[in-house]
């Protein structure tokens, strides 16, 4: 038996309000602090995507931040992490990706009030070279309300 | 029934009634981890000690096999709200000596990460990850809560014993 999707397992019953977040995302060095609200179904992302570049086989860890800047509170918001290899730079994040591709996969059901934040902290090995997208987001039901996305470039 | 029965009853009650908050359940956990040949789950313990309970499974898999593991964490507490709750997880060769909690150190481990949040009444936390242990040893899979504002913790563990 597959173990089932993480996201699945924490959106039913998920909806919530629109509001303000700044995610951070720090890996291998880099920095990533843009926040992009564009809709993931569009697949078209307002900020240029960075690219790291990893080594095949290395313990990589990834710190990232999401903080909630509004001042409304909101409840039943998705914030969701994930790694998945996908077949060239630039590919649009989709939400219905193999479940075969997916190296990492993170997801928290939380309450917002001003200036609350979540963290996070996963190690990453890569035992495949190629082009895997990482993002980071918060949803209110099924709707994207903040991005943050990474391509990284896995070399043997 | 005299008066200094009935207050001496009654001081019993108050304390089993204490003992029983201070004991609250926090987080219900679910752990699993899946590979080519087998498959295994745990549930929720409470430490200390780091050893807990409850029976760990062991999990048997090959050196460089695609593994994965998940775990799911559920606020279960009943009064509520837990802030600024941590969940730590890590894949650490036992081979380093007894275990602690919490770990001094993640150098030694195949993998690691912790999350801070504040969980909601029933919110979850989840996280899947594929992985290999390169190299034959036995090991341990465990997914812990700590700072929940209890005098204990929870947690699941699992013994990888890798060939």
């Amino acid at each position: 038996m597959k173990l089932p999707c993480i996201l699945a397992l924490l959106l039913a019953g998920v909806r919530g309000f629109g509001g303000d977040f700044q995610p951070r995302i720090d890996l291998a060095g880099i920095t990533l602090e843009q926040a992009d609200a564009s809709e993931v179904r569009t697949g078209k992302e307002a900020i240029p995507r960075k690219s790291v570049a990893l080594s095949l086989g290395e313990k990589t860890p990834v710190h990232w931040t999401l903080a909630y800047t509004g001042a409304k509170d909101l409840t039943n918001i998705l914030v969701h992490f994930y790694v998945v290899k996908v077949d060239r730079p630039g590919r649009p994040a989709v939400r219905e990706t193999k479940p075969s591709a997916i190296l990492v996969e993170n997801a928290m059901s939380l309450d917002l009030h001003a200036k609350d934040d979540a963290k996070g902290e996963i190690d990453l090995v890569f035992r495949a070279p190629g082009i895997y997208l990482l993002r980071l987001e918060a949803l209110s039901g099924e709707e994207s309300m903040v991005s943050a996305t990474l391509d990284l470039e896995v070399r043997p | 029934m005299s008066l200094n029965h009935l207050i001496r009853r009654l001081a019993f009650a108050l304390l089993v009634l204490a003992a029983a908050a201070a004991r609250a359940e926090h987080f219900d956990i679910d752990l699993t981890v899946e590979g080519p040949q087998d498959r295994q789950e745990s549930h929720s313990d409470e430490c200390p000690p780091f050893e807990g309970s409850l029976k760990r499974p062991l999990f048997h898999a090959k050196a460089g096999e695609p593994l994965s593991f998940q775990f799911l964490f559920t606020n279960v507490y009943p009064h509520g709200a837990l802030k600024r709750a941590g969940v730590l997880y890590y894949i650490m060769p036992l081979k380093t000596g007894p275990l602690r909690y919490p770990p001094k150190s993640m150098a030694g481990a195949v993998l690691s990460g912790k999350f801070l949040l504040d969980f909601k009444s029933h919110g979850k936390l989840g996280l899947k990850q594929k992985f290999q242990i390169p190299e034959a040893g036995h090991y341990l899979l465990r997914a812990e809560s700590y700072d929940s504002g209890a005098e204990h913790e929870h947690f699941s563990a699992i013994e990888l014993m890798i060939e």
